[in-house]
């Protein structure tokens, strides 16, 4: 029957790997004795394993948010050639316009707000200093019509 | 599902070196996951050493099954903490053996062995808590926890802080979380 426990400072360095090799030897030694000290591990290595899968989060949140973006990118695709095509039928004999560029870098931070509102303005995607796509809106604005 | 999509479900090139045989692959392989065999196994209740036992066992299984071209796939740490669970459901089935505390993992856990502590309406909330956390912190935690899973010496190296700041930063991290993940219980 071992009477002290050990500090619960000592089993989470342990579980995090930040003992020396004679502590941990101490740690594991006591815990095959000490039925509370054995629970307060496995709590903490509980938690520990817990921990791996928060951070594993940000990588599904991710690649979800990512998904939606690029399903954006085609549906505001989608959206201007609609409108491409609809103004191409309705201005028969005119050029072309000029090609716009589809992306802007807007990176610099201290021009990169009006750079975006420009872009945006500009129906063209931006990247931000965030290095995130940002879509263009394409609102209907009405009394606006032929 | 999302999970599988990411980096450490993926077969790395390590990985596949050492599923053809490559004996430096899979020391290589070991020393990178054995720590999160050995936690999974201890969150489970196994003592250090016998975690210590069936987590050298899991992965002599796993070297002999590649040897037998018995693996189509060799994802880790997944593979290695399912056979170490394995072996240790199997230790605990065993006449005279307690069993109390690996009955009570869930039937998720062989699939996503982290899921089976905290659900994941929990694990979320915490997720979400630590974004609110500042960016060092943040940085530093994530290079510990993800993936590929770094030492304290390789991100304090990576951040230019010393080990013991890294692992002060772990340990208030842990903190908050805990204590996010404990009030949601």
């Amino acid at each position: 029957m071992i009477n002290k426990h050990l500090v619960a400072d000592i089993v989470e360095q342990y579980v995090i790997g930040a003992l020396d090799a004679e502590s941990a030897r101490f740690v594991e030694g006591h815990v095959a004795q000490c039925a509370p000290c054995a629970k307060l591990l496995q709590e903490e290595a509980a938690l520990e394993v817990a921990l791996h899968e928060v951070v594993r989060r940000k990588k599904v949140v991710s690649l979800n948010s990512r998904r939606r973006r690029i399903g954006a990118v085609v549906a505001s695709a989608a959206a201007a050639l609609a409108a491409g095509l609809v103004l191409v039928f309705s201005i028969e004999g005119e050029p072309p316009p000029a090609a716009q560029p589809k992306l802007r870098h807007c990176v610099d931070q201290s021009t990169a707000s009006e750079c975006i509102s420009q872009g945006q303005f500009d129906g063209v995607i931006t990247i931000g200093p965030d290095r995130e796509p940002i879509i263009p809106r394409y609102d209907v604005t009405p009394g606006v019509g032929p | 599902m999302d999970i599988t999509l990411e980096g450490s479900e993926m077969e790395s090139a390590t990985e596949a070196a050492a599923r053809s045989g490559d004996r430096s692959a899979w020391t290589e392989l070991i020393a990178r996951h054995n720590r999160r065999v050995m936690l999974a196994l201890l969150a489970q209740g196994v003592l250090p050493a016998q975690a210590k036992e069936m987590a050298q066992e899991a992965w002599l299984r796993l070297i002999t099954q590649a040897d037998a071209q018995k693996l189509a796939r060799l994802e880790l740490p997944g593979l290695a903490i399912r056979q170490a669970l394995f072996l240790a459901r199997s230790e605990a089935r065993k006449p005279g053996q307690q069993t109390e505390s690996l009955d009570e993992v869930p039937e998720a856990f062989g699939e996503s062995p982290e899921t089976a502590f905290f659900d994941r309406e929990r694990l979320q909330k915490a997720h979400e808590r630590l974004q609110e956390l500042a960016p060092g912190a943040r940085a530093v935690f994530e290079k510990l926890y993800g993936d590929p899973q770094l030492s304290h010496a390789e991100v304090a190296a990576r951040v230019g802080l010393s080990v013991q700041r890294v692992r002060q930063i772990v340990c208030e991290v842990r903190k908050v979380l805990r204590a996010e993940l404990e009030t949601q219980r």
